[in-house]
Formats: C-alpha cells, structure tokens, sequence
C-alpha cells in the first residue's frame, strides 16, 4: 500500500499537471508511433530483394506465373508507397490483415497469446519488483553485512550466467533428471484452457468501474493499482476452473522461477545502489537532525527519491511485458508473444511481425507516457504548473 | 535474520511442491506419441511442406493410389512378405481410392490401365499454351522477357508433340468422407481442376501442371489424360496428390488463406479442432465409420486410435522425452553429431536410431560460368586445376570429420552405388570417386602453378556456402591446403532467395556448396541440370554455369526416355559427362536418423530408403505390454 501511494498520482495531484504538459507528451507519443509504424513497413521489405520471397515456399523456381499470383493474392505487385498507404488505411480499422501463416486474421492470432506472455511476464516482473525492493532495502540498511555481501554475490552470479543457460538447464535437470514440473507448453497436454470469457469480462470491467468511481470519492492514487489488480484476480477465479488455473501454475512456475532470478537480484541491486546514494545525501541529514521519525525518513525521503531510477526499469520492463523472454518462451514451448514474433520473422509473414512489433510499439510508448506521470508523482518538478 | 531466511525458502520450496501437486495426465496418455518440431499452423493439405503438415494430411486424406516403398527386412511380423516389382510395373503401388491396375500398361481385355496415344492439334496447342506458368532465366538469374517467338520455341521444347499418355482407374466403392456424404469420382476430378485452378496459392501441387492435362469421369471410371511421355509423372500424381471433397471445397474461394480445422476427407483419422492446439500439440482420432475391409489392409488387427503429435524445442528435449517414454518416435531427423552420441552411449540406452542414405549428394560446384574464377577464358588450364582439385578430395577423410563417419562416399556421376542407374565401370563395378594426391600436384605443376617453398601455389578460392555448411567449408580447406596448396576462404551465402538465384547462376563466385539429387523416379533432379534452353536462356540452378553441348542433348535424351531402364542408361550417360567436366565434384552422401523406442509400442518396420515411421510401421504396431 505504501508503495502505492508513492506511485500511484491522485486525482488532485493528476489535476496539478499542466494540460501543455500532457499534450506534448501526447503528441511527442503520436510522432514516435507515426515513425515506428512506418520504419515497421518498410524494414522488413529491405531484409529481402523480392518481398514475396517467403510466400513462394514450395513453388518452382521457373513458375513465373504462379508467383505473379501469389504477389498479387498479398498485395505484393503494387508499388511500396501504395501498399504502405493501404497498410495505414488498414491500420485505422485495426485491419491486421490475415497471417500467411496461421490462415487466420492476425488480429485473432495475436490476441489469442497475448494473455500467455501476460501470465508469464507480468507474474515474474511483479514478483521480481516486489522481492527486488524488499531484497534492495534490506541490503542497503546492512550495507557491508552478509545479507549485502549476499546480494552483491548473486548479482555477479546471476549476470555472469545467462537466463536461457539457466533455463535450459533447469529443464534437464527439474523436468527429466528429477522430473517435478513440466518441460514443454503452458497446460498439460490435450487440454485448453476453459475460459468464460464474458463472466470474465463483467467481473474485470465491474472492478474498473468501481475503481474509478472510488478514485473520485476518495482522491486515493493507490486505488488506480490495486483494484484492478484484485478485479483480475477475481475475474480470474470465477471464469477459469480451479483445475486449470492450477495447471497452468504448475507449468508457469519453472519458467517464472528461472526469469525471475536474475530480474529479482537486477531489482534489488539498482534499489541497494540507489537507496546507498540516497543515504548521504544532506536532506536526509537534515530529516535526521530535525527528528523526522525513521519511518518517515525511509518512505518519504529516502523511499522517494531512490526510487526515480526503479520507475524507469519498471517503465522499461512494462514495455517489454508482451514481448516477454523470446528464449524463455521457446525453451519451455510457451505460447507467447515473443515465440509467435520469432516464428513470424522466420516465416517471412510480414502481416503478422508488423502487427506484433507495432502493438510492442503501441505499449512501450504508452509505458513511457505512465511513467512521465508517475515521475511528476515522485518528483513534482516534472510538468507541475 | 537466518531464521527468517530459512522460513522464506521453506516456504518456497512449500510453494514448489504445491505446483508440483497440479500436475495431471495428458487428456489422450494411450495415445501413440510423435515429437515434432512443429504443429502444422493449417490443415490445409497442399500449403505447408513441413513434415508435420504432411504427416496429417497423409492420415485424413487419401491419394489415388498408395506408395509402397522397400522394407529393410522382406519378410512382415504377419507372416507375409514384400512383393518386389516385376519388368512390367516399374513402381509398386496399393489399392487406395483407386485400383492399382490403372497404373500399370493397359492389357489385353482390360479397360483398365495406361495406353499411349498421338494428340490432336487442338490437345496440343492448348497444353503449349498453358506452358505459360513457366520461363527462362538469364545468366545473371533474371527472368526472360522473351517475344511470343522465343516463347514457342521454349514451350515446343517442354511439351511433347507425341507418345501422350492415358490412364483409366477404376474407383474403389466403400469410401466415404468423414462427414458423411459419399466419395465419387467426380471428387477426384474436382481436385484436379481445383489445384489446376488454385495453382498460385496449393504451391505443393505446382509440378503436377508441368504434364497434367485433363481428367473426366467415363461410366464411373476415372480417366487422366497427362501431357507427358515419362512413366515417372504418374507416381507423382497417384501417391502425393491428396483427393479433397468437392462439396466442401467448391466454396472455398481462397484456399491459400485456409486453415482447414475440422478437416472432411476420406483417410482412416480424424484431426478434431478440440485435439488441435495451435504450436502445442494435435491428436489424430481414428474414424469408427471407417470401412473395416480398408481398415485390415492399412492396419495388421486394431489400429492405433490416438496419434498424438507433440511439438518439442529441440533435439535433446526430443531424446529426454523418448527416454522418459513421453514420445515414440520423432518426424524429425536427428543430426549427424547427435546420432552419433546417441549411438553406443549408455545414458540413451533403450533408444534406437535407424539410418538410411539421403538421396541428395552433397556437392563442391565449381563456376567455370561467364563470371567464374573457373572460366577457361579466364582461368589458364582450367580443366586441368578442375581435375586436380577433384583428384585431392577424400570423400571419406570429409564424412570422418563432417559426419561424423556416418555418411556414403559417391561416385563422380554424382549418384549413390546404391540406386540403378549408378555410373558403371567396364567390368560392371560401381565407378567411385578417385583421390589421388600425387597425380593431382603433377597437373597443377603442368598447368602452370607451381608450389612455392612453403608447398603454398598461387590459387585461391572462396567457398560460397550457408552458415551450415561452414564446418564442410572447412574441411574441404584443409584438404586442399594440405594437398596441394590452395587456399579455401569462407564466404557465407546470403538467405535472400533471389540473390541466391544470381549467386547460383554465372555470378562471380568460384565454389559453391551444392547438393543433387538423384533417386529411382527423379534421376537428375534441376538442381544439377546443366541444360540450356533452344534460345540459349539457362534454366534456373545452372550452378556451375557450364554450357556443354553434348551434356545438353544427353540431358535432353535422358528427360524424354520412356522406357524407365533405357532411361537408366541415359542417366549413366549424363554422368559419365558430368564426371568427365570436373564442374561438380561429389563429397558425400550424408544420411537420415530417425530415433524411436519400442518402451510404449513394439513392432517397428526399417525402410531401405526411408523414416521408421512409415505405413509398415503403422500397420504392424502395438502397444508393448
């Protein structure tokens, strides 16, 4: 909850920011999206001399006219500049078009794995936040003690081992050697995951609705973060059966474990280093001298401060929630996000990694804009009027 | 502070232990269980040609008429055994939707069968038209802009002006489409028109057009007329073309963009969308509808129910789970590195791994085309530093240290001992590949490059090759350099495809990795054709870039031989050719793994030239006690 409140604007404070502030922002987002969009048109286009090249799997070299068919069928006989103009005409009716490869809209493709790397990383980066901040703290009050000799260890062990070696082992060696959890996908084989979408959907949205109407009546930020955590979870326990939820956690944990290791200690190391410079510096000297009581001298001078550095990681890592351990995720044949991008760009399917990239875009812009707000939030000096 | 520490792992490990309890059975565990480096991403039979994809379709749909391929050991678990084929029958085929009688040469008294025939003007004119699909390539690997004459001349090269070929089968009574509705002739027909139709989005039927030309239902009998004089079109056609319902697919306007769940076909399984897991897992289910008379031909007792295609990440994830007994086998073939540790090694006891010989060779091309370091306009004595250079390959000294010892050394025909049309010597014997060192160094010296002190001659090559073949690279640099003083460079190939083409095709690079393939019904396969068209245009893999008149028109000759065994000839001709170029130099011919256990199911058949997993295998498993 403190922590929370710390982050978290309320309405007051959101009020505060100055409208100029937020329409730059805005449109500084919009101009980053507009070049993104449109480097993720003509980039893959570059890596091959005839963009069709994949779509031609299968077809004999010297069928000329089965290829012309085949540009044709995708678009790829028109001119570069018109089909970008058709792809940014598309793009406004959020029209993806159909994956090459999965036969289906892309749309369809890619929100059906969406959730999975959801499940993975956004469970190993809360768990990874969470334990890094306690873990930081904890080092930096016993600065030079074991439990900071400790961190220290572990951050030059977790950064000299790589995440996918870790992984890889932990495969050879918890799933076939001692074989306690699953090696392969996110549910046990020949089940999916049964889901009452629109149950799921009232639960979740109710909880939205409640959090903002409490948002106006209390003017409390930290509602923003934790109802709607607690919507998902209740969302969650009423639409998924309790066996498949329990499946899926089974088959999460190796890979949650493994990732959140080195994020754990990455967390903690950049707290420790950050709370250490924050320590000495003269205003908490001077908290001290005028007898602010220590709680307050840890979350509301120390906390504060040290933490601007955890807001932008945070920011970095909500970014990349989608995206997720493309490794990871091959390794333990988990359906996500970062798997389907690789499997596109191997497969030429320019339909699918452009609308994959753009919606990494689209969130990583939108992380960027939350944490200029939460920045203010830390640090009023940013956008206040 | 240890005390709490020692709490926060217990509890932990008490969270592990707590997944650890979630676990539950697989929905099908009595499945049969096949690893698979990929799910097929559509059902759609003629779109994707990944193993997976094949596989599937292979067990919902249904061809004209079954391949049967040589076991490695004759006699079955059944007591039966396998039937050679005779003279008449070049190729072996099963009854499927049709008999096999209409494949064979027509009789005497039977309607059935194939008999050749002279086509009409019209028949004639219309397939040279249709010849469109295809075009010339030039030098540099840029398609032709021919004129309407060079087009004639090219299309009167490709379709034979005589000696078509007619076929009539008879269609098997007691199929029916898994949804229900009955299977007619007219469903082979529609298909045919279909792919014909579809040609640009069903790219796995492509080469069926090059001798397709028309099909028609006569009294309930199928009739194929193919544009072609060559028997091997026909196999082809009957054993890979997959026959789809007419009544579903005459709605389906793009097939290419068609992901086929629920798939409606004739063959023994089901593909049910709920068994489908997109990238994780499928499970094949058998028909109980399906007629029981096919059934005991296809299966020896019950056949196997489940078939369950699991997708695992990597070669040793696919031996961990065979160990554990999680897979039976894999559509994967091993590598040669991984075969080779799993082989005698204690830790993978219980695994087997059968082995055949790829039917590719690989290959070490050498550009003598117009931009070739190779080219004799160029380079002085080029036939001789050609000859010299295959004289120092040791095939066997490569598959030592490239594969491990497990691969076959090729004669310079290009064609493994093994297949029928293998270049002979004058007493009959296999003719191998020739290493010799000393006669190499004397023709270098003849040639004009002398060695220097340090043994180093004044030649050097790049390698064009993928970054696969970089340890081949390698080797094959070490040879050379030891041998006889040349200097091998790397040069790592782009992936782009149409760079490929120009690389391939008289661009200036001086070697290149290449593989041919040679195999009872392909013979010389594109790949190492060094033909060029009747306006002088290569066709495309002109690898080499040679223009040899007589190995063109030997070409030509084998291309258009009926009669399979003078075709034989013909073949050995075109390597004795090829062999006496010194353009294409053979290196080996590596061979397949295919790994499998008998921990869930016993009774596997080992092919000759073939997977494991193969229609004897399926027809004699069952499940071990």
């Amino acid at each position: 909850m403190v922590f929370c409140k710390l982050f978290i604007p309320s309405t007051k404070e959101v009020i505060k920011i100055k409208p100029g502030f937020i329409l730059k922002k805005l449109l500084v987002s919009l101009g980053i999206l507009f070049v993104v969009i449109t480097l993720n048109f003509f980039l893959p286009r570059l890596i091959y001399a005839d963009p069709a090249t994949p779509y031609y799997a299968g077809v004999p070299e010297d069928a000329i006219a089965l290829r012309a068919a085949i540009r044709e069928e995708y678009g790829f006989d028109k001119p570069m500049i018109i089909q970008y103009f058709i792809y940014l005409g598309k793009l406004l009716t959020l029209d993806f078009g159909v994956s090459y490869i999965y036969k289906e809209p892309v749309f369809n493709v890619m929100f059906k794995r969406i959730p999975w790397s959801l499940v993975l990383s956004l469970t190993t980066m809360l768990i990874a936040v969470f334990s890094g901040i306690i873990i930081g703290a904890v080092a930096a009050k016993n600065r030079g003690k074991w439990q900071d000799r400790t961190v220290l260890g572990m951050s030059t062990l977790t950064t000299a081992i790589p995440t996918f070696w870790l992984a890889m082992v932990s495969v050879m060696l918890f799933a076939f050697m001692i074989p306690v959890f699953p090696y392969r996908g996110a549910m046990t084989e020949g089940y999916v995951l049964q889901m009452n979408g629109a149950l799921f959907g009232i639960v979740f949205a109710a909880a939205i609705v409640l959090t903002v109407v409490l948002w106006f009546i209390f003017h409390r930020g930290w509602l923003n973060f934790t109802l709607p955590i607690i919507g998902l979870i209740a969302a969650v326990a009423v639409s998924i059966p309790f066996d498949d939820i329990a499946d899926v956690a089974y088959h999460a944990a190796l890979p949650i474990i493994v990732t959140a290791i080195g994020s754990i200690i990455s967390y903690a190391m950049l707290v420790r280093n950050s709370m250490i410079s924050v320590v000495n510096e003269d205003y908490i000297l001077t908290a001290r001298a005028k007898g602010v009581p220590q709680k307050d001298i840890l979350f509301r001078h120390t906390f504060r401060n040290a933490l601007l550095p955890l807001v932008t990681n945070i920011g970095l890592g909500i970014s990349g929630l989608l995206g997720g351990s493309v490794l990871i995720e091959q390794i333990f044949t988990w359906p996500g996000m970062g798997t389907l991008l690789l499997e596109a760009n191997n497969s030429g399917d320019f339909q699918l990694s452009q609308a994959i990239l753009l919606l990494f875009a689209v969130v990583t812009i939108a992380a960027n804009f939350i944490t200029d707000l939460i920045y203010h939030k830390l640090d009023p000096r940013v956008g206040i009027a | 502070m240890i005390k709490r520490t020692l709490a926060l792992i217990l509890s932990l490990a008490l969270l592990c232990c707590a997944f650890v309890g979630c676990g539950r059975e697989a929905k099908h565990s009595d499945a049969f269980k096949i690893g698979t480096s990929e799910i097929p991403k559509t059902l759609m039979p003629y779109v994707s040609s990944h193993s997976s994809n094949t596989y599937v379709a292979n067990m919902v749909y249904d061809t004209l008429l079954g391949s049967v391929a040589e076991p490695l050991d004759y006699n079955f678990p059944d007591g039966t055994s396998y039937v050679a084929p005779d003279d008449d029958n070049y190729f072996l085929f099963s009854d499927r939707l049709c008999k096999v009688e209409g494949a064979y040469p027509r009789k005497e008294g039977s309607d059935y069968g194939w008999i050749q025939f002279e086509p009409t003007a019209e028949q004639y004119e219309t397939q040279l038209k249709r010849k469109g699909i295809q075009k010339g390539f030039d030098e540099v690997g840029d398609p032709i802009d021919e004129t309407d004459e060079e087009f004639a001349i090219r299309a009167e090269r490709a379709v034979p002006a005589h000696n078509w070929m007619e076929y009539r089968f008879e269609v098997r009574d007691g199929y029916t489409w898994n949804d229900g509705e009955p299977f007619t002739a007219d469903d082979i027909v529609f298909t045919f028109q279909y792919a014909l139709k579809n040609a640009g989005s069903l790219a796995s039927v492509a080469y069926f057009l090059d001798s397709y030309y028309e099909s028609y239902v006569d009294n309930g009998d199928l009739v194929l007329i193919l544009a072609t004089n060559k028997l091997s079109d026909i196999r082809t056609i009957c054993s890979s073309i997959l026959i789809l319902p007419e009544h579903i697919w005459s709605e389906i306007r793009r097939p290419a963009q068609e992901k086929n769940l629920d798939p409606v076909g004739t063959g023994p399984y089901l593909a049910p969308s709920s068994d489908y897991i997109d990238d994780n897992s499928m499970t094949l289910i058998y028909r109980d509808d399906y007629n029981p008379a096919f059934a005991a031909e296809m299966f020896s007792g019950d056949p196997i129910k489940k078939i369950t295609l699991l997708r695992l990440q990597n070669e040793d994830v696919t031996l961990n789970s065979l160990l554990m007994g999680d897979i039976d086998t894999s559509l994967d073939s091993l590598t040669a590195g991984k075969a080779y540790t799993v082989n005698g090694n204690d830790r993978y006891a219980g695994l087997n791994v059968s082995s055949y010989d790829s039917e590719f060779v690989a290959t070490l091309a050498l550009n003598v085309g117009k931009n070739g370091a190779f080219n004799p306009d160029k380079m002085k004595n080029s036939d001789m530093v050609r000859q010299a250079i295959s004289l120092a390959i040791d095939q066997q000294g490569l598959i030592d240290s490239v594969l491990y010892g497990n691969g076959t050394t090729v004669g310079d025909g290009l064609v493994q001992s093994t297949l029928p049309h293998a270049l002979k010597n004058a007493d009959g014997s296999y003719a191998d590949h020739v290493t010799d060192i000393e006669r190499a160094k004397k023709l270098l010296d003849e040639a004009g490059y002398p060695a220097d002190a340090s043994g180093m001659r004044d030649l050097s090559f790049k390698i064009l090759a993928s970054t696969g073949s970089e340890t081949l690279v390698n080797a094959i640099g070490k040879q050379l350099k030891e041998a006889l003083g040349i200097t091998i460079v790397f040069d790592l190939a782009k992936s782009d495809y149409s760079e490929v083409i120009k690389q391939s095709n008289g661009a200036d690079f001086d070697m290149i990795i290449n593989s041919v393939a040679f195999s009872t019904d392909k013979l010389l396969m594109f790949d190492a054709r060094f033909g060029r068209y009747a306006n002088g245009s290569a066709r495309v893999w002109n690898v080499t870039g040679v223009n040899d008149e007589t190995l063109s028109s030997l070409m030509w000759d084998m291309d258009t031989e009926t009669d399979i065994y003078k075709q034989y000839e013909k073949a050995r001709a075109v390597q004795a050719r090829v062999a006496e170029l010194y353009v294409e130099i053979p290196l080996y011919c590596s061979k397949n793994y295919c790994v499998y256990t008998d921990k869930n199911y016993t009774g596997w058949i080992q092919m000759k030239q073939g997977s494991v997993l193969n229609d004897y295998s399926m027809k004699y498993l069952k499940p071990a006690k």
